[in-house]
C-alpha cells in the first residue's frame, strides 16, 4: 500500500473509534514534523513539544480532513498553523541580531563555517512571521515552491515575493557583520 | 555575507531524529484526549420553544404599537399605556429587564474593564 493510502486507511480505522491507529500516522510523521518544527525554535526538547501537539490537533480534527487534498498537504498546513500559534504564544525574548553576533563572536569564530550557520539561523528567526514562514518552508520542501504554496494556503506568486523579500532582508541583516 | 552563502546554508540543514519516547509520549497525550467526554452540546432543540415564544411576543408588541401609533386619538394611546405600566408592575418586567440587560452586557463589558486594568 502506498504511504498515502496508508495514511487514508488509518484516518478510517481512527474516525471509526481504533485510536490505536493513529500509531502509525505519528510513526510515518514523526521525523517531518519533528524537523519542521525544530526549524522554527531551533531547540530539540521544545521542537518534540511542538511536534506533540501538532499531532494532538490533528487528532482532534481529523474529520476535517478533505480526502482531495493529500494527507501531508492538510497535516504540514495544519502543523504550521500550530507551531506559529507556539511561537507567538512563546515568543523568545527579542533579541536583536547584532547582540546575537556579538554573542557568536565571543564563543567562536564568527567567519567559521559554525559560526556562519548560527548567525544565518538566528537572523531567520529574528524575521517577521510573514517572511520566516515561506523561506523555513520552502528550504524544509528541498526548495519547491508549490510544496511551500501548499502548507501555507497561499497562491505560489505570493510565495514567491515574500521569499524573495525575506532574503533581501537577511542579506541586509548579515552583510553588515560578515 | 551573500545570498549564495545564505542559501547554501538554508539548503543544508542538518536532520534530527525524534527521541526513542516520542512516539509513546504522542500516543499517551492522544489516548488522555481521546477518554475525555467531549463537550456538552448546547441544547437547542430545547431552547426551540422558547425562541419561538419569544420571536411570537415581539410580533405581537410590533404588530400592537403599529395598531396604537396608527389611530388618531391620544386617548387610545394613553390607554395602552396604562395598560403597559400595569402588566409591568404586576409582573415586576423592570427587574427582569434589569436582570437580562445586565445578562447581557456583562460578557461585553468584563473584558473591557480587564483591558483597561492591564494596561493600568
Amino acid at each position: 500500500m502506498h504511504e498515502g493510502g496508508e495514511d487514508e486507511a488509518a484516518v478510517g480505522r481512527v474516525m471509526a473509534g481504533e485510536t490505536a491507529a493513529f500509531s502509525g500516522i505519528v510513526a510515518r510523521w514523526q521525523g517531518p514534523l519533528v524537523n519542521l518544527a525544530y526549524r522554527f525554535c531551533r531547540d530539540r526538547g521544545r521542537a518534540e513539544d511542538m511536534a506533540q501537539e501538532a499531532f494532538l490537533r490533528a487528532f482532534r480534527r481529523l474529520g476535517s480532513w478533505r480526502r482531495d487534498a493529500a494527507f501531508s498537504t492538510w497535516l504540514f498546513a495544519l502543523a504550521i498553523n500550530s507551531y506559529r500559534d507556539e511561537m507567538r504564544r512563546y515568543r523568545p525574548e527579542f533579541v536583536p541580531i547584532d547582540d546575537d553576533v556579538a554573542m557568536v563572536e565571543s564563543a567562536e569564530d564568527a567567519a567559521g563555517e559554525a559560526g556562519r550557520r548560527v548567525l544565518v539561523h538566528k537572523a531567520v528567526q529574528s524575521l517577521p512571521p510573514r517572511y520566516r514562514d515561506p523561506l523555513v518552508l520552502f528550504y524544509f520542501h528541498e526548495q519547491d515552491v508549490a510544496a511551500t504554496a501548499r502548507s501555507l494556503g497561499l497562491p505560489e506568486g505570493t510565495v514567491k515575493a515574500r521569499l524573495s523579500r525575506g532574503r533581501s532582508l537577511l542579506e541586509s541583516k548579515l552583510e553588515r557583520r560578515l | 555575507m551573500k545570498r549564495d552563502d545564505i542559501n547554501r546554508i538554508l539548503s543544508a540543514e542538518d536532520e534530527i531524529t525524534p527521541s526513542p519516547a516520542f512516539l509513546a509520549s504522542v500516543m499517551d497525550a492522544v489516548a488522555r484526549e481521546a477518554a475525555t467526554l467531549p463537550p456538552l452540546a448546547f441544547p437547542w432543540a430545547r431552547m426551540l420553544p422558547a425562541i419561538l415564544a419569544v420571536i411570537a411576543a415581539l410580533v405581537v408588541a410590533v404588530v400592537h404599537g403599529v395598531v396604537v401609533l396608527g389611530t388618531p386619538t391620544t386617548g387610545k394611546l394613553l390607554e395602552s399605556s396604562i395598560q403597559v405600566a400595569t402588566l409591568v408592575e404586576r409582573f415586576q418586567l423592570h427587574w427582569v429587564m434589569l436582570g437580562v440587560a445586565a445578562a447581557i452586557f456583562s460578557p461585553v463589558i468584563s473584558p473591557i474593564l480587564m483591558r483597561e486594568r492591564s494596561y493600568a
